[in-house]
């Protein structure tokens, strides 16, 4: 019965990947409804790795009662739960312990003012800026990129990191990122993640534009991937000539179309989200 | 800002010793090894052998700090990049250091590696804002 649980859980997480994800919308993606693909893809990434949990959970405060825990397959039932609960919290322990090293690392940098933004200087001539960190990002900012772009670019980028820090961006993609590596192994996990990774910069990039000209904030976010220094190591990426836009194609012309999504996941995400607590109400009854 | 050298040495990191004589090399600008370790003996404190301020500057040629000549039958040594340079790559290896082991989960970046694209669509890209901006400038 417990296994036949986790075998539904797992063939829900599957439809759902499978079903609720239009993949046409995510390979020939339009400006139209970003606030529908927001939501259906964090419920996607997010959705199966709740079920799973509350499964885990039901048969697990079930198996503690001493029903055939230690029979054929409750003891299945029992193990796999708690694979997957140990996977959770290894994951959840690994990625906090990247998000400290990189808050450790960041206050080896001095501290400052730009343009009335408190950030932390990287005496590095490559073009680099970005919030790092959890509830409270850091604004970090290389040297290079404070002496290639004159004044009105260096506030368009500004304005768009302010963006990652109103929406607080870091914190809600530290969950993300681990809902995503714990569903490697379903279908789509890597183009949901990435889509929502290109919705947040688009978000970014709309309130950025609600303060400076969208066209300027464009053309820094040219100037910035143009810039030769970004040949290095670790900017090095797999060029696809595929038909569909690339990233950047799509965030420019999210710009340059005027689009400003809010994106806001809100608490009609939250209720569609509500159903992976089914497993949990099956304890209750269990004799 | 000092701009990225062409030269990079092999490992950038250095022992004690070693970037204990490289600082004496950028000070004297050119060196023989009899002049290294002058100086340090000028400490009345020190002791090290002239055979170990040999064997460092040698390793220090080996990884790429250093380059020597031979003239008038004595080595003459020089450092490949300046002070500067120096201080540029290491911090702009601890930044791609930085990068390479952060995710974008904790790094929201204004542009990262998933925005580069190839030249040909960068220059279609760029024409499209340009196009938008003469056609702004038209309309007003």
């Amino acid at each position: 019965m417990h296994l036949l649980m986790i075998l539904m859980a797992l063939a829900i997480a599957l439809g759902l990947r499978q079903g609720n994800l239009n993949r046409q919308s995510v390979q020939t993606p339009s400006l139209a409804n970003l606030d529908q693909r927001w939501r259906s893809g964090i419920i996607a990434l997010v959705a199966p790795v709740l079920l799973l949990l509350t499964t885990a959970i039901a048969v697990l405060s079930m198996g503690a009662q001493g029903q055939m825990v230690w029979q054929g397959t409750g003891l299945a039932s029992y193990l796999l739960s708690w694979l997957f609960l140990l996977s959770t919290l290894s994951c959840f322990i690994r990625q906090s312990l990247q998000l400290r090293h990189a808050v450790i690392q960041l206050r080896r940098y001095p501290q400052t003012e730009v343009l009335g933004h408190p950030c932390r200087i990287i005496d590095d001539s490559g073009l680099f800026s970005a919030q790092v960190g959890g509830w409270q990002p850091q604004l970090t900012i290389t040297q290079g990129l404070l002496d290639h772009l004159d004044g009105d670019r260096l506030a368009a980028v500004l304005a768009h990191e302010d963006g990652h820090r109103v929406y607080r961006d870091t914190f809600w993609f530290f969950w993300l990122g681990i809902c995503y590596r714990l569903t490697l192994w379903l279908p789509h996990s890597d183009l949901l993640w990435q889509d929502l990774l290109l919705l947040r910069e688009i978000r970014a990039d709309a309130w950025a534009a609600q303060q400076v000209d969208e066209l300027l904030l464009a053309e820094s976010l040219l100037d910035v991937i143009r810039a030769p220094l970004r040949s290095t190591a670790s900017f090095e990426a797999a060029f696809s000539c595929t038909a569909p836009p690339s990233r950047l194609e799509q965030r420019i012309e999210a710009l340059l179309c005027g689009t400003h999504p809010g994106l806001n996941f809100g608490w009609q995400g939250v209720l569609q989200l509500a159903w992976v607590l089914l497993p949990l109400t099956v304890v209750p009854f269990h004799q | 800002m000092v701009p990225l050298p062409d030269h990079r040495p092999q490992n950038l990191s250095l022992g004690p010793l070693e970037a204990e004589i490289l600082e004496i090399i950028y000070d004297l600008k050119e060196v023989t090894v009899k002049d290294v370790h002058d100086r340090i003996l000028a400490d009345p404190d020190r002791e090290l052998a002239y055979a170990s301020v040999t064997t460092v500057m040698r390793r220090l040629t080996r990884k790429g700090w250093l380059d020597c000549d031979k003239a008038d039958r004595a080595f003459r040594w020089r450092p490949r990049i300046s002070r500067e340079q120096a201080q540029m790559l290491k911090s702009h290896d601890r930044l791609q250091r930085f990068l390479a082991v952060s995710s974008p989960d904790v790094v929201a970046a204004f542009a990262d590696s998933l925005d580069v694209d190839s030249l040909d669509r960068l220059d279609a890209i760029a024409q499209r804002i340009q196009a938008v901006r003469r056609q702004r400038e038209e309309q007003s």
